[in-house]
């Protein structure tokens, strides 16, 4: 068998073991352990980069895929598994209670709702000479910390506090949370059409702090990793 | 690192800085309340009043040339000493404003003040560290009329 060959059943058996509670694993336990193309990247004694590089990435692409099922195929079948026993006189899918139904972001959607106010202020709402608040800044905002708070969601199964949301005088949008055991504040500002979030937070008796900026459009595991603290 | 302190400010004094409605949430201020413009303006309680502070708002000209509505300022103080305690202050200035003769739309005021900070953080501080202040307004309506 080639080793392509061998990659391609070794995905298979993975797909297998996501995709069905029973496990209809067909790997080989009486493989050769000798067989080095079975156990590892062969070692390319010709020098033939090409072939190194695709042996790498279809060990990446198993893994990715093992990845993908083991947190939704394998996990959901298993879930179900429990309750088909027969002392079991109920069907009940728990994944859906767990996962399906709460949707991490109706908090939010909620204060983003009664924050569309600031879309409508004109220049001068503070009384003094504040400039309005650019939509494209409030939405690229809105859709920053959603993205902070399902990342935290998917990886904690928790939903993160809502912020306060407030125009600043300069333009620029504050979204502050002050809780008992954690403070934060992030503001959003724009440089170049590029919208940027300048943020401190710390837990009680300025414990933990982090503080720094970070391009909105994308998830920082750093910054993520902390507000799991907004809970 | 020490504050630096351009005028004589012990650690009991208090700035007074006005913040609009947009700013206060459940009677507090948010930390959008504390944005600085330069220095962040504050009134040191040592020359003026709550009530004449809040009447110098209302004194105050908007950007359309109609004066301020006082209504929609509440006053809050911070003390020094509490101000001190943050790191990443820089300076408080005693900043007063003279014009002779005064303009119209902007009030002379002996107490101004200039508190000097950089970062995001020393906004979310001084949401925390800041106290309402009540004000007789009445008595601003009064100063207001006699001006």
């Amino acid at each position: 068998m080639s080793m392509t060959q061998k990659l391609n059943s070794t995905i298979r058996s993975v797909e297998d073991c996501g995709l069905h509670p029973n496990y209809k694993n067909d790997f080989d336990l009486n493989n050769n352990f000798s067989d080095q193309t079975v156990y590892g990247t062969p070692i390319d004694i010709e020098g033939n980069e090409y072939q190194k590089k695709e042996s790498v990435d279809k060990f990446a692409d198993i893994y990715t895929k093992f990845d993908n099922h083991i947190q939704v195929g394998s996990i959901r079948g298993h879930l179900k598994g429990i309750v088909y026993r027969p002392h079991s006189y109920k069907i009940h899918d728990f994944w859906e209670d767990i996962f399906d139904r709460q949707n991490p972001l109706d908090l939010f959607n909620q204060t983003i709702s009664k924050s569309k106010y600031i879309l409508e202020l004109e220049k001068g709402w503070d009384d003094a000479d504040a400039p309005r608040i650019e939509p494209l800044l409030f939405n690229t905002a809105c859709k920053c910390i959603s993205n902070y708070i399902e990342s935290i969601y998917k990886e904690k199964f928790f939903v993160i506090q809502s912020p306060e949301i407030a125009p600043v005088a300069d333009g620029s949008l504050d979204f502050s949370w002050q809780l008992d055991n954690a403070r934060m504040l992030i503001n959003f500002r724009s440089f170049n059409e590029e919208v940027f979030a300048y943020f401190y937070g710390d837990l009680k008796d300025n414990k933990i702090p982090i503080k720094g900026n970070v391009p909105a459009k994308e998830v920082f595991e750093h910054l993520m990793k902390w507000m799991q603290y907004l809970k | 690192m020490d504050v630096k302190l351009n005028g004589e400010f012990s650690d009991n004094c208090v700035l007074i800085r006005n913040s609009h409605k947009q700013y206060i949430k459940n009677a507090k201020p948010l930390p959008a309340a504390f944005s600085p413009d330069g220095g962040m303006s504050t009134d040191w309680d040592k020359y003026t009043t709550p009530e004449e502070s809040l009447a110098r708002i209302g004194l105050t000209t908007k950007i359309n040339g109609e004066l301020k509505n006082t209504d929609f300022f509440n006053l809050f103080g911070l003390k020094v000493g509490d101000i001190k305690m943050i790191e990443g202050v820089n300076s408080i200035d005693f900043t007063p404003i003279f014009h002779n003769p005064q303009i119209y739309g902007k009030p002379n005021n002996p107490s101004h003040s200039d508190v000097h900070y950089v970062d995001v953080e020393l906004r979310l501080k001084f949401s925390e560290i800041a106290f309402p202040i009540n004000v007789d307004r009445s008595a601003v309506s009064l100063i207001i009329s006699q001006s």
